[in-house]
């Protein structure tokens, strides 16, 4: 090196600090400790703790945060899970263009928004980027489009929960078309998506997604019995089923979803005016034949059931037929601060109660009310 | 530590002390129950059956120095104690993570390496605190982590996506400026270095490697050359300076470091998506307006008319905005077209495409 002509000062500052080290003189400035093997440097920490700490602030200090340097850049562009973007008011879309990208293994992504920013290339750039991504939530995305949906069609196949609720402008050839490639979503929520969300879609949801635990079709006023039929049948592993607004439903769906989905816990059917009391006598029937195979299997919870029933503004419901729904489940209730059986609205059925609100033992009757 | 696991420990094992070596090889006797609190220390003695005397101590990981252990220790020992309520807990555990930020970070590390989740999520929510709402510059500072990332790197994560093509066509007209410059600047270096030969014998070198302080004479000399170099430019720019503070307490109105709130002051830095672009910082513009005085007359001239054409276009595309412009009543721009206004007393100093450029920026920031 002292051979060389142009030889630099600052080589020569480097030559003097590696002699300098070899010799044996330590570094102790910032905490760096040259002892073989041991770490005292904070910029050292293993990445799992490092996520950890950093799971425990807000997003937006996790952005913050890559920008330190660089081995908390690659901790959080290779470890970070979960991120949303909820929290920024404008720009959104441009935000996902840049950041998505980087997170290479996200899991979550939360882009809600209150004013719509987000734009077809930014999904488009999740479902390129994002391979893993299992929970995406969309929700009022008005200007999307069913580009959007046929991208997360190809590139997230591993998703199990996805809300496009208020997604106004997806059509229900774009959801089949996602419907067939996701066939993992496990929660799927479509509240008004008024296009998306018809008998067509949910014929193609039912037959794909046959893991469907949770689905909300509030206010999407094109479904009819066609769909919720067909869902009802092909994923029984249904438990929360949201058709409150869904005006043109009859018993039927009530009905196949009473008798093919036995693991059902929650039902809205506010503002279903065709919904009768056979229903309601399907449901309650549905219980009993529920325990009777719990028992044949060794199960048989009292717990297992309906858990919450929304039958407000349903004003063909008489008491008998709700009372009957509300006998064989103990898990709704009436009273005061429990609510989960709703009936505002439905005047006729004040004099229907829960078993905790008449005595606090009542007894069960096994099958009192003939089903239809 | 489970019930099955306390069944395995036989009688014998069951001492009332455990010996434990530290990253600096010293060894110290610990109640074993304390000690097994650490599900690490626990796997050792009831698996191994080591620690039961001085030759077998359990060795602990290297980030466990004996301070951290001595810390560690003291924790368990409190939430040891059965009768304790959960408020007395809380308080203890408050109290126990205040200590500097470096000793906090070295105890989350401890922690961590012996497996003890509670005091894993203690300190980590500690750490979290400290690190929610600073700049990258306040948590590097804080851990001493290193400055290893490039300015476009620092920014990239939050760049905005500019749209309009009237702003990135004035972007290429400046990215083109800054170009020529800097390889007019690459050839003048190119000259200055094939002159420059380096004199110094391989004495002097070596006295410079074993540490004497006589510096050699022709380091000196271009040293003093360069702070030579360097006051004339800081005297050149000096004016230029003072425009761009004026500029910054006149247009912008307001320093952004004298926000009252948190929330303002994260808002305004760049490292939020809707941070604005850097595109149009004074900084910016003024770097550019002291280009002008070494590009070549000829190439000067040929910018200026693309620039003049350009403020042309966007005037007819903007007439509407202009009008307003002129005839709003608010201080701020009035001041702004005023005689004695800022820009007028200031359009002297810079160059015709500069002042057009400080115009647009004024117009889309309003």
């Amino acid at each position: 090196m002292v051979g060389k002509d142009n030889l630099r000062a600052e080589d020569l500052n480097l030559c003097f600090k590696k002699l300098m080290m070899v010799a044996g003189s330590g570094n102790s400035e910032k905490g760096v400790n040259l002892k073989v093997g041991v770490i005292t440097e904070w910029k050292d920490i293993p990445v799992e703790l490092l996520m950890q700490i950093l799971s425990l602030v807000d997003d937006q200090t996790v952005i913050i945060a890559s920008g330190v340097c660089r081995g908390w850049r690659d901790a959080i562009y290779f470890g970070l899970a979960r991120l949303s973007l909820s929290w920024c008011s404008k720009n959104m879309n441009n935000l996902v263009l840049s950041l998505v990208p980087k997170f290479a293994k996200l899991q979550t992504l939360i882009l809600r928004q209150d004013k719509p920013q987000l734009e077809d290339n930014a999904v488009e750039t999740i479902a390129k980027c994002c391979h893993e991504l299992q929970i995406l939530d969309l929700s009022k995305s008005f200007k999307l489009t069913d580009r959007s949906l046929y991208e997360l069609a190809l590139g997230c196949r591993d998703l199990t929960k996805l809300n496009i609720s208020g997604c106004s402008a997806f059509s229900d050839n774009a959801l089949a078309y996602l419907a067939s490639f996701c066939r993992k979503l496990k929660v799927l929520n479509l509240c008004g998506c008024v296009r998306a969300a018809s008998d067509t879609a949910l014929q193609a949801i039912g037959q794909y997604c046959n893991q469907l635990q949770s689905l909300n079709l509030g206010w999407c006023d094109n479904v009819g019995d066609v769909g919720v039929t067909t869902l009802a049948y092909g994923c029984p592993d249904l438990r929360i089923v949201d058709l409150c607004g869904c005006v043109r439903i009859t018993d039927d769906s009530v009905i196949a979803l009473a008798t093919r989905c036995p693991h059902l816990r929650s039902l809205g059917l506010y503002y279903c005016k065709n919904i009768t009391d056979r229903a309601m006598y399907s449901l309650a029937h549905s219980k009993v034949n529920n325990r009777m195979w719990g028992t044949v299997k060794g199960g048989g919870n009292d717990e297992d059931g309906l858990r919450t029933l929304n039958i407000s503004q349903c004003t063909a419901l008489t008491p008998s037929a709700v009372q009957a729904v509300c006998d064989s489940f103990p898990s709704l209730h009436t009273c005061s601060g429990r609510h989960s059986l709703i009936m505002s609205g439905c005047l006729n059925l004040t004099s229907v109660h829960c078993a905790c609100a008449v005595h606090a033992h009542r007894a069960f009757t096994t099958f009192p009310y003939p089903a239809h | 530590m489970s019930e099955t696991d306390l069944a395995v420990i036989k009688p014998e094992m069951m001492k009332p002390y455990v010996w434990l070596q530290t990253s600096d090889d010293s060894i110290q006797q610990v109640e074993q129950e304390i000690a097994m609190f650490s599900p690490l220390i626990c796997q050792e003695i009831i698996q191994k059956g080591m620690g039961s005397s001085k030759n077998c101590a359990i060795c602990l990981p290297q980030q466990v120095s004996p301070a951290m252990l001595s810390l560690i220790l003291d924790y368990c020992r409190f939430h040891q104690v059965p009768g304790r309520s959960n408020k007395e807990r809380k308080s203890y555990d408050e109290k126990f993570v205040r200590i500097d930020t470096e000793r906090l970070c070295e105890l989350t590390s401890a922690a961590d390496s012996l497996q003890l989740k509670p005091l894993v999520d203690l300190t980590s929510r500690a750490l979290a605190r400290i690190i929610e709402g600073k700049t990258p510059e306040e948590i590097r500072d804080i851990f001493h982590l290193p400055d290893d990332l490039t300015e476009e790197e620092k920014l990239e994560p939050l760049r905005n996506i500019t749209a309009d093509p009237r702003i990135r066509l004035l972007n290429r007209l400046y990215a083109k400026k800054r170009k020529e410059l800097k390889e007019r600047g690459r050839l003048k270096n190119v000259e200055v270095e094939e002159e420059h030969v380096d004199e110094r014998s391989v004495d002097d070198l070596l006295s410079f490697i074993n540490g004497n302080d006589g510096d050699p004479k022709g380091v000196k000399t271009s040293k003093n050359k360069k702070k030579n170099r360097r006051k004339k430019e800081q005297q050149k720019n000096s004016s230029l300076k003072e425009a761009s503070e004026m500029n910054k307490k006149e247009v912008n109105g307001h320093d952004i470091r004298h926000q009252s709130s948190e929330a303002e002051r994260i808002s305004e830095t760049s490292y939020l998506p809707y941070a604005e672009d850097d595109t149009f910082s004074p900084k910016v513009e003024f770097d550019d307006g002291d280009i002008d005085d070494e590009i070549d007359p000829a190439l000067k001239e040929k910018i200026d008319r693309e620039v003049e054409d350009f403020a042309r276009r966007l005037n007819s595309d903007w007439p509407e905005r202009m009008q307003e412009l002129l005839s709003s009543g608010q201080e701020r721009k009035t001041m702004l077209f005023t005689t004695d206004g800022f820009l007028r007393r200031q359009a002297c100093m810079f160059s015709p495409c500069v002042t057009v450029f400080f115009l647009i920026h004024h117009m889309l920031s309003n």
